[in-house]
């Protein structure tokens, strides 16, 4: 992909040389195109129309995106999924207490792993609505015990999000009567349920890997606008999604936030697991690093600093430590500390909504991009 | 170089004088030259007159504002009749009760919609309970409530955006399509035929006089865009929908003024062309919003976006004969948009949605 980032230059210099060969009428098509570049970028935003801006080369950024942050975290995933599979086989196949308990650590670190991934949902991921399958949580779990007892379900169309991927799992295996139900006389159809959820995660993130490593990865880094359905404009988009789902269902919502302080421990992420804060700490540690590429100077805090926004990009990521120093003060499993460590739970969301406000806000229209993901329809 | 200039000059002038007096054979006493004339940024041309309009799209508003009541309170047919065919003196804004039009004498497919009036008063009766596949109710989102149909259509919405095609679009494109056979000699009233014709189409687009596409209109703009006027914006400024057709109504108005029918043509055209458009993008949006992973799981907002698309479908019916949608693309988008939404939103893929999307970029350049 370097490569052609490269050739991309060439190409642009030399075109430009031919244009100014030709005097009087080259002059001319170069002020009027000067003039559209001018136009282009007071319209969408800095640095909307070109590849590179200020010296920064927004192709290696994608590119490094794909190959060392994206693609890793898909490859971990498939990995770790396997790993989970092998798990709850161990467990299914001499299903205990002591089984469950080795099994909570290898789901723990599935599950860790899928926050890694959680910002990709577009291209790929957003045709076979990855998190929706994978993450949608709370479940639904007198359909999901209706499917075990009838047998017969469809995990593959839309409304059976809430009936599988890791929120599923974490009611499956992790619920107080998990182990019962695993060792009951009649708990073949609870097995293979439990098997069909991991088989449809394994079979989804092999199929968005694979689109990534084939088709969507040119696809990505060939692409360097910022308009709606660019891939700087999925990120931005999925970094202030990502917030939104941080706010709302991750830590506002099961505390009261949109209920007049009324809770619902049981609708946390990896409720049964007890493993929320956990996973809300990685799903922020995470997006930090996607937001500055893990330091590597190609990440949307160093095209921030090329759009001349040193001052957003350094308090975007002090406000990302902050955030995450906050999280981790509560102490998990957060259902309790909802009740318990109210104090913590409202300095994080505090901090949480800050970051929110900077990302969405500021970070967005620093870098020309619309917030697209909410439905504006006023009717 | 002189010599240059003024020969092509001369060429000009006369493909010019060749095309008035070519559109001079075909109709109207046309003078021998078009006099220079200015377009005006607002529609203050001296007699323009399109109250009918105005009162026809503010008698939909109403209807459709009395249709979703329906969410929390039971209406009826016969009301909803009363709005369409004014009677009984149904309308808040009296001057629409007294002013001897109605929406239904200029609506295509009337009984279209006075089926759905039947539907939506039923529908109305189960808006306590929760909807489900193959029963009427309600499905809510956050503090929004919509009641949907045993299908997933929220029947207000068929009305609503069904009659910005069957009444309004379909009027405008008709009157258009009549406005170059119009007499422009006898003036009556300060106005010619033509002109007020040209008026009338522009009422249905339902904006300001000095509409102007930069600003925000809110509410509290008593003087604000209404039904298309307001998708102008809310799904036409990625085609510049507002300016463009706001433009050519301002162009052609001109040109009819002075008789320079080139142009009144194209303008013609280009207001056609891009209202399709706009339909076109609405319709886009409406089949793509329940295909976003953020949206799947939140019926509501799938299936308010699905019964906007059901509407916005149904306007291409109407379409200028010049439309690019073939008939057969047309009948595809018709059965996809009418297939029961629980079908649509739980198909895996979207296949049929992705087929309309698929449909609606190619032909309309989205």
């Amino acid at each position: 992909m370097v490569e052609n980032t490269a050739g991309g230059l060439y190409h642009f210099k030399n075109q430009h040389k031919m244009i100014s060969t030709k005097k009087g009428l080259g002059a001319l098509v170069i002020v009027t195109a000067i003039g559209l570049v001018i136009a282009c970028s007071k319209k969408s935003g800095s640095g909307d129309t070109q590849p590179t801006v200020n010296g920064f080369d927004k192709g290696a950024m994608l590119s490094n995106y794909a190959n060392n942050l994206i693609i890793p975290a898909y490859t971990g995933l498939q990995q770790q999924i396997d790993a989970l599979e092998t798990g709850v086989n161990d467990f299914l196949n001499s299903p205990s207490a002591t089984t469950q308990q080795a099994l909570l650590p290898v789901f723990k670190t599935a599950y860790l792993q899928f926050e890694k991934v959680s910002v990709d949902q577009f291209g790929p991921a957003e045709r076979v609505l990855f998190n929706n399958f994978l993450n949608t949580f709370p479940t639904d779990n007198a359909v999901i015990d209706g499917n075990i007892n009838r047998g017969t379900y469809d995990l593959s169309i839309n409304s059976a999000i809430n009936q599988q991927g890791f929120p599923a799992l974490d009611y499956l295996l992790f619920s107080a009567n998990a182990v019962s139900k695993a060792t009951a006389t009649n708990s073949a159809n609870y097995k293979k349920y439990v098997r069909d959820v991991v088989a449809r995660m394994k079979t989804l993130t092999a199929s968005v890997l694979n689109s990534w490593k084939t088709t969507y990865r040119a696809e990505f880094t060939g692409n360097t606008k910022s308009d709606a359905g660019s891939p700087i404009a999925f990120m931005i988009n999925q970094f202030a999604f990502e917030m939104d789902q941080m706010k709302g269902p991750r830590i506002g919502w099961p505390y009261g936030k949109q209920s007049g302080g009324t809770q619902y421990p049981q609708n946390t992420e990896g409720y049964e697991a007890g493993i929320s804060v956990a996973l809300a700490v990685e799903n922020l540690t995470n997006l930090k690093a996607m937001f500055n590429s893990g330091g590597s100077g190609k990440g949307m805090s160093d095209y921030l600093i090329a759009l001349n926004k040193q001052q957003l990009s350094t308090d975007v990521l002090k406000q990302f430590d902050v955030a995450i120093n906050s999280l981790k003060a509560i102490p998990d499993p957060l259902s309790s500390a909802l009740f318990n460590n109210k104090t913590q739970v409202d300095a994080a969301y505090r901090e949480i909504q800050i970051l929110l406000t900077l990302i969405k806000t500021d970070v967005a229209s620093a870098t020309g991009v619309r917030i697209t993901y909410q439905d504006t329809d006023g009717d | 170089m002189m010599m240059k200039r003024n020969f092509l000059y001369s060429t000009i002038l006369v493909a010019g004088v060749a095309m008035v007096s070519s559109c001079s054979k075909e109709k109207n006493t046309t003078p021998e030259t078009i006099k220079p004339y200015t377009v005006p940024t607002t529609y203050d041309f001296t007699g323009a007159d399109y109250t009918t309009s105005t009162q026809r799209v503010k008698m939909g508003v109403e209807l459709n504002s009395y249709l979703g009541s329906a969410n929390n309170a039971t209406i009826t047919a016969t009301k909803a009749g009363d709005y369409f065919n004014n009677t009984n003196a149904p309308f808040t804004d009296a001057t629409l009760n007294t002013s001897g039009i109605t929406l239904a004498s200029k609506t295509a497919d009337a009984t279209v919609f006075t089926g759905y009036f039947t539907e939506q008063a039923n529908n109305s009766t189960k808006n306590t309970v929760t909807a489900t596949n193959g029963s009427a109710g309600i499905v809510v989102s956050g503090t929004t409530k919509r009641l949907v149909s045993a299908t997933g259509l929220e029947y207000n919405q068929a009305v609503a955006k069904g009659m910005m095609g069957a009444l309004f679009f379909k009027e405008a494109v008709n009157i258009l399509n009549a406005v170059p056979n119009d007499d422009n000699t006898t003036v009556t009233n300060g106005t010619t035929a033509m002109q007020r014709h040209w008026d009338e189409a522009f009422g249905y687009l339902s904006v300001p006089k000095n509409y102007d596409t930069t600003k925000v209109y809110t509410a509290a703009d008593l003087d604000r865009p209404l039904l298309w006027g307001g998708y102008l914006a809310e799904r036409g400024k990625g085609i510049q929908a507002g300016g463009v057709i706001f433009g050519a109504f301002l162009k052609g108005r001109a040109a009819i003024g002075a008789k320079d029918y080139t142009v009144v043509k194209e303008q013609i055209a280009i207001i056609q062309d891009k209202w399709e458009q706009l339909a076109a993008a609405a319709a886009l949006e409406y089949v793509t919003i329940p295909t976003r992973s953020v949206n799947v799981g939140n019926l509501a907002t799938q299936f308010h976006a699905l019964s906007e698309g059901f509407g916005f479908i149904s306007c291409f019916k109407y379409r200028a004969t010049r439309s690019k949608l073939s008939a057969a693309d047309f009948q595809t988008l018709q059965s996809i948009i009418g297939t029961n939404f629980y079908t649509l939103i739980n198909e895996t893929n979207f296949t049929k949605l992705v087929q309309a999307q698929t449909i609606l970029k190619a032909t309309y350049k989205l």
